[in-house]
């Protein structure tokens, strides 16, 4: 595992279950006070995913969003 | 309360295509999301420029596979299943979109298929090189005959020509012992002339040096055919007398039926000038390599205006043309004029496939249900656009094996035609070369673009909400699709697959609904209790929808 991918994994720990793309680049900005591209958390977390480390499922959809579904 | 601010269209459609279609949804959302903060904490064009970044690197990480993905055999194999399959049900079209792509292909291939036959290379190396020479008079226009002089003189002073030879081609009577007289195409050439061709003889050998010496007994070449017409391919055929003209002569030698020069010859003497000194030679020419054709043609010419200087006849104000064998032999410029005919035939594509167009259109109209099945199972409206493009492609890939069915049959027809009428030259090659398979390939993919390109917008564009109302069988198609969209989505996660309606295919569940559907409706149309059944139908195929939109 990368160490980004390290990092992903921990962020999610943390949130818990309000870890979604947007609060996960949030927690990795704060934990590494660097701007993180959304692009590489999706990415990551697809990797991930693939791996079998964690798994996702829809979430609500809000107006800000457009309507669109989170991806807990 | 103010809605959020919208985000690029552009890079927002960027972002549907390259993501796979269920996460553009989530994706798209996060990046909204995003997008609003951005724009709040620190302006809109700040926000811009965020979004589009976040576009680039998803495409510079989703795209590369994605565009994998989407070419791989088994994508392309699965799509092409689902569009035979929707072929299965409009079998008409399928096999008027064949008939007409196959004459719109056909009839541009064939065209272009006769010209590049006729304009075949020389079979020789480096053909290219091979040149006639002639002089024209730059005042009348016409051609001026080469006289011996000006053919001695290139042949000895030009430094860009390696070997300049003469012929003369002619008709003649043949016969021999065992052969009974007959006319055949015959050819008087000098040495240079096989030597330049690179003629390698099957049997024996072709014209050297000593050959043309006066007093040497007089030789000639046969043809391969001529060979087993005659001699029944024995070797003894070298040496046997052919009387050629009344004139006995040896045959030396049998060349292969790849060689026919000047033309489509198959006896072939050795040209003796002081026989004929009048009659003037056709001269043809290899350039060295590297030497371009304008380059000769300044130094011949230099040569002629050199020979005029010095008195010598007919070369006074005669200019020389230099030409690439087969294009001498076909006609100046008669390729450029036949290859903008081919492109003008080739117009005929884009009308046929206009057609189809208009058929694919047409049907799309009818496909509405259909299409809202697939958009509610989650396919992205290019998932649906690259299925219409697939379905015009497998059209077309129809038409282009029918097209050059078409090609093969008549471009053999014309050269047997021409062979039966003796004028099929020995360069001439009519069928399904590398070239006329190439443009075919172009013309189906002309084809493709033109048929499928604009229903393909037409039919992603399908409202869902909006196809859903109209009671064209749209609800039951819908109950049916969402009902096996969300039993799969229990099951295993199939709108996470690269292909959203394979599943839908695979399982065959959205075809079921849709047949019972109609007949229900049938019965019910014109009485109360169909309306109460339809606005049934409607309210729960609007909440399975809501339901579908709204939950994991």
């Amino acid at each position: 595992m990368g160490e980004f991918e390290h990092l992903v994994l921990l962020t999610i720990l943390q949130l818990g279950d309000s870890a979604y793309g947007v609060s996960i680049t949030k927690g990795l900005e704060q934990e590494t006070g660097k701007p993180v591209a959304q692009a590489a958390t999706y990415l990551t977390l697809r990797r991930l995913e693939e791996k079998g480390w964690i798994e996702g499922s829809a979430g609500e959809a809000t107006a800000r969003r457009g309507g669109r579904v989170k991806r807990y | 309360m103010k809605p959020p601010p919208a985000p690029p269209r552009l890079a927002t459609r960027l972002v549907e295509w390259l993501a796979v279609d269920l996460e553009s949804t989530h994706v798209l959302g996060d990046l909204q999301e995003g997008f609003a903060d951005r724009s709040e904490q620190v302006g809109r064009a700040s926000a811009h420029l965020w979004y589009w970044r976040q576009v680039f690197l998803l495409a510079v990480g989703l795209g590369g596979p994605r565009l994998l993905l989407a070419l791989s055999p088994e994508s392309l194999l699965r799509d092409v299943h689902l569009a035979l399959r929707s072929f299965r049900r409009t079998p008409g079209l399928l096999v008027a979109g064949i008939l007409t792509l196959g004459i719109g292909i056909g009839g541009p291939t064939t065209m272009f298929g006769i010209v590049d036959g006729m304009f075949s290379r020389l079979p020789v190396e480096r053909s290219q090189e091979v040149v006639s020479l002639r002089l024209i008079d730059p005042v009348r226009g016409g051609g001026v005959v080469v006289t011996w002089p000006v053919f001695d003189a290139w042949q000895t002073s030009s430094s860009n020509l390696a070997e300049v030879g003469a012929y003369r081609r002619d008709g003649v009577a043949v016969s021999g012992s065992d052969i009974s007289p007959t006319r055949a195409n015959a050819a008087e050439v000098t040495p240079e002339v096989m030597e330049l061709l690179m003629v390698r003889p099957v049997i024996g050998r072709v014209f050297g040096v000593a050959d043309k010496s006066p007093g040497e007994p007089l030789t000639a070449i046969i043809h391969e055919d001529r060979w087993e017409d005659w001699f029944d391919r024995s070797t003894s055929a070298l040496g046997a007398q052919l009387r050629i003209n009344g004139v006995e002569h040896t045959v030396i030698g049998v060349v292969p039926t790849d060689f026919g020069f000047p033309q489509n010859h198959e006896i072939w003497t050795i040209f003796r000038p002081e026989l004929e000194p009048e009659a003037g030679p056709q001269v043809v020419g290899r350039m060295r390599t590297g030497t371009a054709v304008g380059t000769a043609r300044a130094e011949l010419d230099g040569i002629v205006r050199t020979l005029a200087a010095s008195g010598v006849e007919a070369a006074d104000g005669a200019r020389p043309l230099v030409d690439e064998y087969v294009l001498a032999m076909n006609g100046r410029g008669t390729r450029t004029m036949l290859r903008y005919l081919s492109l003008v035939v080739s117009f005929l594509v884009v009308i046929a496939a206009a057609n189809v167009a208009a058929l694919f259109l047409a049907r799309g109209s009818s496909r509405t249900s259909e299409i809202a099945v697939w958009l509610a199972m989650g396919a992205g409206r290019a998932r649906i656009a690259r299925q219409v493009v697939i379905e015009a492609l497998v059209l077309a890939t129809g038409g282009a094996v029918l097209g050059l069915t078409i090609t093969r049959i008549a471009t053999g027809w014309f050269g047997a035609t021409l062979e039966a009428r003796g004028s099929l030259p020995y360069w001439a090659e009519f069928g399904l070369t590398p070239s006329v398979l190439i443009f075919a390939a172009l013309l189906l993919c002309t084809a493709t673009i033109v048929a499928g390109v604009l229903p393909a917008i037409r039919t992603s564009r399908v409202d869902l909400s909006h196809a859903m109302k109209s009671g064209t069988g749209a609800d039951a198609k819908m109950k049916g699709g969402l009902a096996h969209f969300r039993a799969r989505r229990r099951g295993d996660d199939v709108l996470r697959s690269p292909d959203p309606l394979g599943a839908r295919s695979e399982g065959g569940a959205g075809d079921g609904p849709a047949r019972g559907g109609v007949p229900h409706r049938r019965r019910a149309h014109g009485s109360l209790r169909a309306r109460e059944l339809r606005l049934r139908d409607r309210r729960a195929s609007l909440q399975l929808l809501r339901r579908a939109g709204a939950q994991p």
